[in-house]
């Protein structure tokens, strides 16, 4: 948050200065002269297609206005004109035609009209409302950035959220819900020794963290290794892309095809937030038909968030109560979200049986979060017998985001070797407390909103290749807000939990309000699609 | 989210009471016609500050005639006793709302994430988008028609005197009004 916050203020600056330079340069617009001399009035107003006002400040005081009529006469020494003239003190003396003796004026004083003098206010105003509206849509469409949601990891110092490439422990939201995740980083080749991540604090919570360190595992070319959804890594050969993909609005094939943060997604129903929808994959010419596995990048949608939040704020101000009731029990633990989870379920595999004519279950994925993408794979258990594979995905309309989709060869199963952290920067500077705290299993590195800490790893043996996953362990406590607490509804936190099929149905209008804003702002967002996955050969 | 909503209530009141300018600024389109000296504020090495009419600049002084309702009165000032100064030719537009208006719209309620609430329209950034929004309305709002010391030299200055030939030596100061 502090960076981002150091960069919005640098925006601001930059957009500040800019107001104000132009504003100076309207100021540097000079609009009057005097004259002393009258060749020098002759001279240089003559020319003028519009002759200007004139003022002749006279010896004694008085000055004369003179309107755009008035008249130099050389020979007997006047200027002429009609006009009004005032005394010293301004009072009115006289208004009609006038004829004032040159020997009597000190100084001529001519005005030029400004032309469109607020030109440069609107403009700066202008621009001012510009950028609170383009801060107001980094909001929307970046929700995190500026509301909240769990740890986020970055490979890139300067990635944004967009980027992040690993949330940590997006469920375990109390101590007893504590848990460890553990992320693909689809990472390059490694090109030194020292591999970095950076972990952020950027919302309103406090994130207590037991464990960062990084699984690896060497790979050749043509070689990954993927996580399943039990944590299994399978070393894997050859990619096999989709041949063309569908859903009930169309092809979507471009949208699956390529790693490339190109996402497909819906919209939630509107009158039931657990609708199912499916989807169509097919590959064609798969070369080696044995142990394949279905590899995939995906993330949540921002419903997940909606819905934890709902919660928080249903239990109000007896949020620590219940929490606390959390904490005791194990079985109000399990109860804690199950049911909801149960009714949203995975995104569910099957693959077409060619002999019994029928679509038979392969597995699910589900990880919770709609920051980074997980890229995991799901083994196939049919035996498919030609080179044709067609695939079915079962999954709540609305709630993920699908990059891509490819059939792989599985080589072996796998058992990547962990390397902790040897140094931990706190806003760049070394924080060996940091990293005694993280080596400690019993112990916890507290990281407050705005927090940056950097973990360094050293790889095994430098110029080997290693896919790279991010273990990370803990929980977050999110901050109640005090708007929340007129939110209390218990009835609606129980129905969201007993009964979530209800719940889930009554609230798609509500959610709906919320979705068509947010989501729709957070897809048009995506400008630099050729950002693409961090493993490109 | 705390914004010190009395810190900013109380700018935006001192910003727009600042707003009020002289009687004989004349509007923009009128700077040609108009009979009377700027308008100049001026703030002494002694930190005392004398607001009022320009009436001269000449030989190292500047006669400013103040804007004490009551006690209206030419003043000499030496320059050298000048810290520094601004002078308002024209009577801008009143662009005071903006102030206020700009700052809110960072405020303004917006679903936040829970979808069943609202965030300020800006987020946390909330708290630094607030008073640059007012900044810079209350420089747009304060900055038009306006030099300073550092965009105006005193012979420049001159012109935007009632009397830039200086003041008439038959005429007694303490006789303008």
């Amino acid at each position: 948050m502090k960076t981002r916050f150091l960069k919005a203020l640098k925006f601001l600056a930059i957009i500040l200065t800019f107001i104000v330079v132009m504003l100076q340069a309207c100021n540097s617009y000079y609009f009057r002269s005097n004259y002393k001399e009258t060749n020098s009035l002759l001279h240089e107003t003559n020319n003028l297609k519009k002759k200007q006002f004139l003022k002749a400040h006279l010896k004694n005081g008085d000055v004369c206005i003179f309107k755009d009529t008035w008249q130099i006469d050389t020979t007997l020494n006047i200027v002429t004109g009609n006009g009004i003239t005032y005394d010293f003190n301004r009072q009115k003396k006289y208004e009609g035609s006038l004829s004032t003796p040159i020997d009597s004026v000190a100084i001529f004083e001519t005005n030029r009209k400004l032309v469109k003098p607020e030109e440069g206010r609107i403009a700066a105003l202008c621009i001012m409302a510009g950028v609170d509206v383009i801060l107001g849509i980094i909001c929307i469409t970046t929700p995190k950035a500026c509301y909240g949601s769990c740890p986020t990891f970055y490979l890139n110092e300067n990635d944004d959220v967009h980027y992040a490439d690993a949330e940590g422990f997006s469920n375990a939201i109390s101590p007893s819900l504590e848990n460890f995740d553990i992320d693909a980083l689809n990472n390059k080749i490694p090109t030194d020794s020292t591999f970095s991540i950076r972990m952020k604090n950027e919302a309103l919570e406090t994130h207590c963290v037991k464990d960062v360190k990084l699984l690896a595992y060497p790979r050749k070319s043509n070689e990954r290794v993927y996580q399943s959804r039990t944590n299994d890594f399978y070393l894997c050969k050859n990619i096999y892309e989709i041949n063309d993909a569908s859903d009930d609005e169309g092809d979507i094939t471009g949208l699956l095809r390529n790693d490339d943060r190109q996402e497909r997604f819906s919209l939630a129903d509107q009158n039931n937030l657990s609708s199912k929808e499916d989807i169509y994959l097919n590959f064609e010419n798969v070369e080696y038909n044995n142990d394949l596995g279905l590899v995939v990048s995906f993330r949540q949608t921002l419903m997940t968030t909606y819905l934890m939040y709902s919660a928080i704020g249903y239990m109000g101000d007896e949020v620590g109560d219940i929490y606390a009731t959390l904490e005791n029990g194990k079985n109000s633990r399990k109860e804690f979200g199950g049911n909801l989870y149960k009714e949203l379920g995975d995104i569910d595999v099957y693959v077409w049986n060619d002999n019994n004519k029928q679509w038979d279950f392969q597995g699910g994925w589900y990880e919770t979060g709609p920051i980074s993408f997980n890229h995991q794979i799901l083994p196939i258990k049919n035996r498919v017998e030609n080179h044709s594979v067609k695939v079915k995905l079962v999954m709540n309309k609305g709630l993920w985001r699908l990059d891509y989709f490819a059939l792989t060869n599985i080589k072996e199963k796998v058992k990547p070797f962990e390397i902790p952290p040897d140094m931990v920067l706190k806003n760049d500077k070394a924080d060996p407390n940091a990293l005694l705290l993280i080596i400690n299993p019993q112990k916890y590195l507290i990281s407050m909103p705005g927090s940056v800490y950097k973990f360094n790893f050293t790889l095994p043996q430098r110029g080997t290749d290693y896919e790279l996953f991010l273990y990370t362990r803990g929980y977050y406590l999110e901050w109640m807000r005090e708007h929340w607490l007129k939110d209390k509804d218990l009835l609606a936190l129980h129905q969201m939990f007993d009964n979530p099929k209800k719940y889930l149905k009554q609230e798609a209008f509500w959610y709906k309000k919320y979705e068509t804003q947010m989501e729709q702002e957070f897809w048009n967002s995506k400008i630099d699609t050729k950002k693409s996955s961090y493993y490109e050969n | 989210m705390k914004t010190k909503p009395g810190l900013y209530i109380g700018l935006i009141i001192l910003i727009l009471c600042g707003c009020k300018t002289a009687k004989y600024l004349p509007q923009s389109e009128a700077i040609d016609i108009n009979e009377y000296g700027s308008f100049i504020n001026v703030s002494l090495t002694n930190k005392k500050t004398i607001n009022g009419e320009l009436l001269s600049v000449k030989d190292g002084i500047l006669t400013v005639l103040t804007d004490s309702a009551t006690n209206k009165k030419a003043v000499t000032i030496p320059v050298i006793l000048v810290k520094k100064f601004y002078l308002l030719y024209a009577r801008p537009k009143n662009y005071g709302w903006t102030i206020p208006v700009y700052a809110a719209s960072t405020l303004l309620p917006f679903p936040d994430p829970a979808g069943d609430d609202f965030m300020p329209f800006h987020g946390f950034f909330a708290l630094l988008t607030v008073p640059i929004n007012l900044i810079v309305t209350s420089t747009v709002v304060r900055n038009s028609f306006r030099y300073n010391n550092a965009s105006i030299t005193y012979e420049q200055l001159k012109m935007f005197a009632r009397f830039p030939q200086g003041i008439p030596a038959n005429i007694n100061i303490t006789s303008i009004k």
